[in-house]
């Protein structure tokens, strides 16, 4: 198992380097020209040599493509045409809102989503299930932006119990968590009726009642575990998505997380930017994959054998070639 | 002593709603069968067999199944209308049920010991660590050594994972164990080797035992009554010997000897011409007639009772009194 893990961690290299050669080429290829944007129309040509010339922007596509391999295995990035303000700090200064927004926004949609899934299947077809789909399906449809301009009406501007903007302290996170969270309980809701109701009829949970097992501990200790999976998905890829920032949530509640950074990135041609905020996204991604592939095992037993039967096989092979 | 029967299943009705269509899979089923026996119910598939061992436990699917009437009297209480925690205490203790398909009757995400000491503690007030040891036990008894008792499911052949149902089935010990066609998903030697345990272990505890199954040879190897299910009512019941020697019922005299047993090796039911009718919509007369060589203007009409004929004897046709068969 440790050696399976070694060896996903080991192949985040090569992905993060075609990733990083990706992005480079698109934005290497695209219009619109940097030195431009960052000193205005107005510049002189020789203003935009030193520019080009300073950031090695005159320089092809491949020497560029080498220095910035080569500065980023010394943890450099480089810096932000515009602001010039180092990007690997400008990232770490950032990610801890956006890690932290992430995971509460993941922990809300399951504290929320999964009770709301286990009563929906358990109750299959009376109110509760229908009542509980209802809400699902609006969170699911609306999406978050509108959330946290409802929330921001109520809290903010009539109840003026929560602050609108800012990033201090943890009652500003309040309504951005409920905002993005919402969205990901009403997908775990879904997700988690569905799959229990599948596992429900299934054999093995017959068996469970016909020794005599209280139905609650039916579900509890058969049928949620062996339902999980698609759940464990589902999270793993929401949180996923939420690594890379969440930008509209961040410019309504002025938090000064990785979208924001990004997008400006975007907007404005600064490859250091986009580059270094798209290698971060990419790593968090692949560990991401990998503790829900871990996960998978936990849960599921027959996937853990078949990770050491798969090694296994694969040692031998390579013992007879040998 | 007691006036009344170990185990009497009395016009049990079952019906399953799918798609809006209603299957009327058990139609006024009733057998009774005494402490310490074994009955064989047999039939070919669909003919509600499943359905009626489930019904006894009440593990039938509460939202696609239910039990429109009927009694289950089981030491003279009926357990339809028992309370659910009476039949929690029921389940898996007094009554254990083995169900068909090993492969999926085992939860994928549990150790196999677990499961049988969960079956354990249910009914037991014991220490953790006894319960243990007495799953590890049960795996022993059916041949499974006791270090596997961490392993999970599909670690197992599907031989053994049968033997880990049946170790759990008479964990505590049933008075009544329902087997449900309990070695056909098995290979013949592994087949042979499950149905001798079961027999020592049936000695052992002294368990009465409903054995449902497709096959003949185990009929004739462990059974001592036989109820014959077709459409989900019994066409006829009565002794081993009763069934094997003067079957009276068309659908009995079709399944038993259509097949003569030359080889000596166990012959199993074999298909009669026609089908069973669709349980949807199921005809008024006898749910046989269609398909019986002997049928009448009368059996297409009116519906037979199931009838003593001789002794404990009983059988659903009115060729009985035409003697027309037999
Ligand atoms: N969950 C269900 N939903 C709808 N119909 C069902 C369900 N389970 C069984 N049935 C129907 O009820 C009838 C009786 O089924 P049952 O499983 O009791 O038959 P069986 O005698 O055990 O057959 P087999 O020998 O194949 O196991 C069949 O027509 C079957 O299609
Ligand atoms: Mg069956």
């Amino acid at each position: 198992m440790a050696g399976y893990i070694v060896k996903r961690i080991l192949w985040l290299i090569p992905i993060t380097l075609m990733v990083i050669i990706f992005v480079y080429t698109i934005l290497f290829f695209a219009p619109g020209d940097a030195a431009r944007v960052a000193l205005g129309n107005s510049a002189s040509e020789e203003a935009i040599a030193e520019f080009n010339a300073k950031y090695g922007l005159d320089l092809g596509y491949f020497p560029r493509l080498f220095n910035y391999i080569k500065n980023l295995l010394h943890g450099d990035m480089g810096v932000s045409y515009y602001t010039h303000v180092s990007v690997s700090k400008q990232i770490a200064d950032r990610l801890p809102y956006t890690i932290l927004m992430a995971l509460l926004a993941t922990a809300f949609g399951l504290i929320v989503g999964l009770p709301m899934g286990i009563l929906a299947a358990t109750h299959q077809s009376t109110w509760i299930d229908s009542l509980a789909m209802a809400v699902t399906m609006f969170f699911s449809s609306m999406p978050s932006f509108w959330f946290a301009l409802i929330l921001v009406m109520i809290f903010s501007i009539h109840l003026k119990i929560l602050p609108a903007v800012g990033y201090e302290s943890w009652r500003n996170y309040i309504m951005p968590v409920i905002a993005i969270g919402l969205q990901l309980s009403a997908i775990v809701a879904r997700q988690s009726r569905s799959s229990m109701l599948e596992v429900i009829r299934s054999d093995y949970v017959t068996t469970a009642r016909a020794k005599g097992q209280k139905e609650s501990k039916t579900i509890t200790d058969h049928v949620l575990r062996n339902s999980m999976i698609p759940v464990v998905t589902i999270t793993g890829t929401a949180l996923a998505g939420l690594m890379g920032g969440a930008l509209l949530i961040e410019q309504i509640f002025s938090i000064p997380g990785l979208g924001t950074y990004l997008f400006g990135g975007i907007a404005s041609n600064d490859v250091p930017v986009v580059l270094g905020c798209v290698i971060v996204i990419a790593m968090f991604h692949g560990f991401l994959m990998l503790l829900v592939d871990l996960v998978y095992t936990v849960v599921d037993p027959r996937l853990k054998s078949s990770i050491i039967a798969a090694r296994a096989r694969k040692t031998n092979n390579r013992g007879v070639n040998a | 002593m007691t006036d009344h029967a170990f185990l009497e299943v009395k016009d049990l009705r079952v019906e399953y709603t799918s798609d809006k269509q209603i299957i009327h899979a058990v139609n006024g089923a009733s057998f009774s069968l005494e402490k310490g026996e074994t009955l064989g119910l047999v039939g070919e598939t669909g003919a509600g067999k499943t359905t009626i061992a489930k019904s006894i436990l009440r593990v039938l699917p509460d939202r696609a199944a239910s039990i429109r009437s009927g009694k289950i009297l089981y030491n003279g209480e009926d357990l339809l209308s028992a309370s659910e925690e009476r039949m929690r205490s029921i389940r898996g203790n007094e009554i254990a049920m083995i169900f068909q398909d090993p492969m999926t009757a085992l939860n994928p995400t549990m150790t196999v010991g677990y499961q049988i000491f969960e079956a354990i503690m249910l009914h037991n007030t014991c220490e953790k660590a006894e319960g243990k040891a007495r799953a590890e036990a049960m795996l022993e008894k059916v041949g499974i050594p006791a270090v596997r008792y961490h392993d999970y499911p599909h670690q197992f052949s599907g031989g053994m994972k049968q033997r880990v149902v049946i170790a759990m089935a008479l964990a505590c010990n049933p008075a009544l164990l329902l087997s449900d066609e309990p070695t056909t998903a098995l290979d013949v030697t592994i087949q042979a080797q499950v149905l001798d345990m079961m027999k020592d272990l049936k000695t052992e505890f002294q368990t009465s035992m409903i054995m449902i199954t497709h096959d003949l040879g185990i009929v004739a190897e462990v059974c001592d009554k036989v109820a014959v299910c077709y459409a989900g009512e019994i066409v006829e019941y009565g002794t081993m010997e009763d069934i094997f020697d003067n079957p009276l019922h068309p659908y009995t005299v079709g399944l038993f000897h259509s097949l003569p047993d030359m080889s000596g090796k166990r012959n199993r039911l074999t298909p009669i011409k026609g089908m069973m009718p669709d349980p949807v919509s199921l005809p008024e007369g006898c749910f046989f007639a269609e398909r019986c060589p002997y049928a009448t203007e009368k059996c297409r009409e009116i519906h037979p009772q199931l009838e003593k004929a001789d002794g404990e004897h009983e059988v659903r046709c009115f060729g009985k009194e035409n003697g027309k068969h037999g």
